[in-house]
């Protein structure tokens, strides 16, 4: 697998956040799912994304970890790498 | 509106214009529930069913009950074709009614198809060609868009042939059915798509090969004899392919004609037409999405599991008779699964078999890739209905027995389930039925595995219901009771005194409230358990 930039996750998490309601300019590192109002039906989603495009399998554990758009970016791109 | 008067060519709005091209919209069709077998045809006149197969490659037609209409047939076929293709009866123009048995002399058929769909400014009228009719009725209707004097036509050709059919000959006889089948014909951009020339012939000379007298009201057919003067004709009109013969010949009882296969010019036209449907929802689709309405679910396909015989080969007929692309999954049998498979590309379906054992981990991957590679698109339609049952009394209930029934009626359709969120999540709409029974609701002694993955299905498919609701999919189960299937033979007389409708369901009683949980109609139904047992569990 070639090697995945933290920008493009970023890019990529950003993009799939956006399709599940809150507007792209809202969404920041630093924003939690919970005022995006990302449930965990959007973040089971955002996994699936995730596996489809990057091969990383994310279980329903990983993602209760994650607090905000940043925590799933480095996740992911820490599997990724 | 029709403008009957000869001159230079106008629009309904008045003005004059160019020449245009026009093209089918949608497709449409409204069949009865009564079968008639060749198996039963065979048995009265003594013959094998074989015999008949083999010459027809009919091995069920639809018949209509002697106390329904034609004119009903005709005008819930033109109102799926309308709704499919998003026109408005208001709409209309002209409404043609392809048909030798209207439900009376007079009136047409048509314009009472044009009050029941209230196409209160169309043009209505009858085209009596009998075999040809529709496709006259296609010249007529795209003739009159190609000239501007209609923007929208609907065409449908509806007959009861079984009610004029001499049943006292085995030649002609199976090859005669009831339906009814509807076109919208609207204006086409472009070439692209448009109807091509349509050659009309005639030779009155042959009238005494097939003909019905208003006094005797049989149709008698010299089949071999209509077959050589239609290819002739079709010869001498130039420019059409051999293909044309069969078109025309296709009533044929000399056996010329080979059976129906994937690549005969009915299953290709019905292709064809598939393609423009689908092109047509896609666009609906976008617009809805973007009024924040409901998606159009039939866009993608539906999966039926164990759906070579019995319930599941029932709701794929009705899967596919709404306008899924259906994919009929099997264990074993191949044969039958193409039964199916062919019957409902005969009735201008789209289906494809599809094997694998749902208890097997790996089928899930496995069915939904083939189908989507099939056609195209994502499976937004699943019907858990693959099932087994392997009966005794708890205390002398084997392990493998209870482990193979949780497996296959439970487990299987978990791991189906999850695999089709997938695509359903993405698509924003979906439908999941699972195929319950009342064994799941009301003891019956002997059935504690079989009830225990039947209750549970009900269970998983409240749960899911409430997980995915948000995201427009629907997940309900049916619950059947006692239904005329190979799993009920030898059901007892005690249990079937114990229903109170006092008689067996069938297959398709069950189908069709799948085709309703599946359709559209259902968009707020999610979570529920219907039951369809004459009020066995009431």
């Amino acid at each position: 697998m070639s090697t995945v930039t933290n920008q493009q996750v970023e890019a990529r998490v950003i993009d799939a956040l956006a399709t599940f309601g809150p507007d792209k300019s809202q969404i920041t590192r630093e924003s939690t799912f919970e005022e995006l109002d990302i449930d965990s039906l959007d973040l089971v989603e955002l996994a699936q994304i995730v596996e489809d495009e990057y091969g990383v399998v994310l279980k329903g554990e990983d993602m209760k970890q994650l607090k905000t758009v940043g925590d799933a970016i480095e996740l992911i791109a820490s599997r990724a790498a | 509106m029709l403008d009957a008067a000869a001159g230079p060519a106008v629009r309904p709005d008045g003005q004059p214009a160019a020449a245009g091209t026009a093209m089918i919209l949608s497709v449409a069709t409204n069949l009865p529930g009564g079968r008639l077998t060749s198996a039963e045809l065979a048995e009265r006149y003594g013959i094998s069913e074989e015999w008949i197969v083999a010459r027809t490659g009919i091995r069920e037609r639809r018949q209509a009950a002697p106390s329904e209409r034609i004119s009903d047939y005709a005008a819930r076929a033109g109102a799926l074709a309308l709704q499919t293709a998003g026109v408005d009866p208001a709409d209309l123009d002209l409404v043609i009614v392809a048909t030798m048995t209207p439900d009376e002399l007079t009136p047409n058929t048509a314009p009472l198809v044009a009050h029941e769909l209230g196409a209160g400014r169309a043009g209505a009228l009858d085209v009596g060609a009998a075999c040809t009719a529709f496709l006259a009725g296609l010249a007529l209707g795209a003739a009159q868009i190609e000239s501007r004097r209609a923007e929208l036509v609907l065409l449908v050709g509806a007959d009861f042939i079984t009610r004029i059919t001499d049943y006292e000959d085995p030649r002609s006889a199976p090859l005669f059915a009831d339906a009814a089948g509807a076109v919208v014909i609207g204006a086409a951009n472009g070439a692209h798509g448009a109807i091509g020339p349509i050659v009309l012939g005639a030779d009155g000379s042959h009238a005494q090969t097939i003909f019905a007298t208003h006094a005797e009201r049989k149709l008698r057919l010299d089949g071999p004899e209509v077959y050589r003067a239609a290819r002739a004709c079709a010869r001498a009109g130039g420019g059409l392919h051999r293909d044309a013969g069969k078109c025309v010949g296709g009533h044929d009882p000399s056996g010329a004609r080979g059976r129906r296969t994937r690549g005969t010019p009915e299953a290709r036209i019905a292709r064809l037409a598939e393609r423009f449907r689908r092109r047509l929802h896609l666009g609906r689709r976008r617009h809805r999405v973007g009024r924040g309405m409901s998606t159009e679910v039939q866009d993608g396909c539906a999966l039926v599991t164990g759906a070579s015989r019995g319930i599941g080969a029932a709701i794929a007929r009705a899967l596919a008779g709404d306008g899924w692309l259906v994919g009929v999954n099997y264990r074993s049998d191949r044969s039958r699964a193409d039964a199916v498979v062919e019957s409902i590309e005969r009735a201008g379906g789209r289906a494809t078999a599809v094997a694998g054992d749902v208890s097997d981990p790996d089928a899930p991957d496995g069915l939904f890739g083939q189908l989507e590679e099939t056609f195209g698109t994502p499976v937004l339609a699943l019907v858990n209905n693959a099932g087994v049952n392997r009966d005794d009394l708890a205390p002398s209930l084997s392990d493998e027995d209870w482990a193979m029934v949780l497996d296959t009626n439970l487990t299987a359709a978990f791991r189906l389930t999850r695999r089709a969120l997938r695509g359903m999540l993405r698509a924003r709409a979906g439908r999941i039925v699972n195929i319950s029974s009342i064994a799941g609701l009301r003891a019956n002694p002997g059935q504690a595995n079989y009830a225990a993955a039947k209750a549970g299905l009900m269970a998983f498919t409240k749960t899911v219901a409430v997980e995915v609701a948000r995201r427009g999919i629907t997940v309900n189960a049916v619950a059947p009771g006692l239904i005329d299937t190979e799993m009920t033979t030898g059901v007892s007389e005690e249990l079937l005194a114990a229903v109170p409708a006092r008689r067996i369901g069938t297959p398709e009683e069950v189908a069709a409230c799948v085709r309703f949980l599946a359709s559209e109609q259902a968009s707020y139904v999610t979570g529920a358990v219907l039951t369809v047992d004459g009020g066995l569990a009431a």
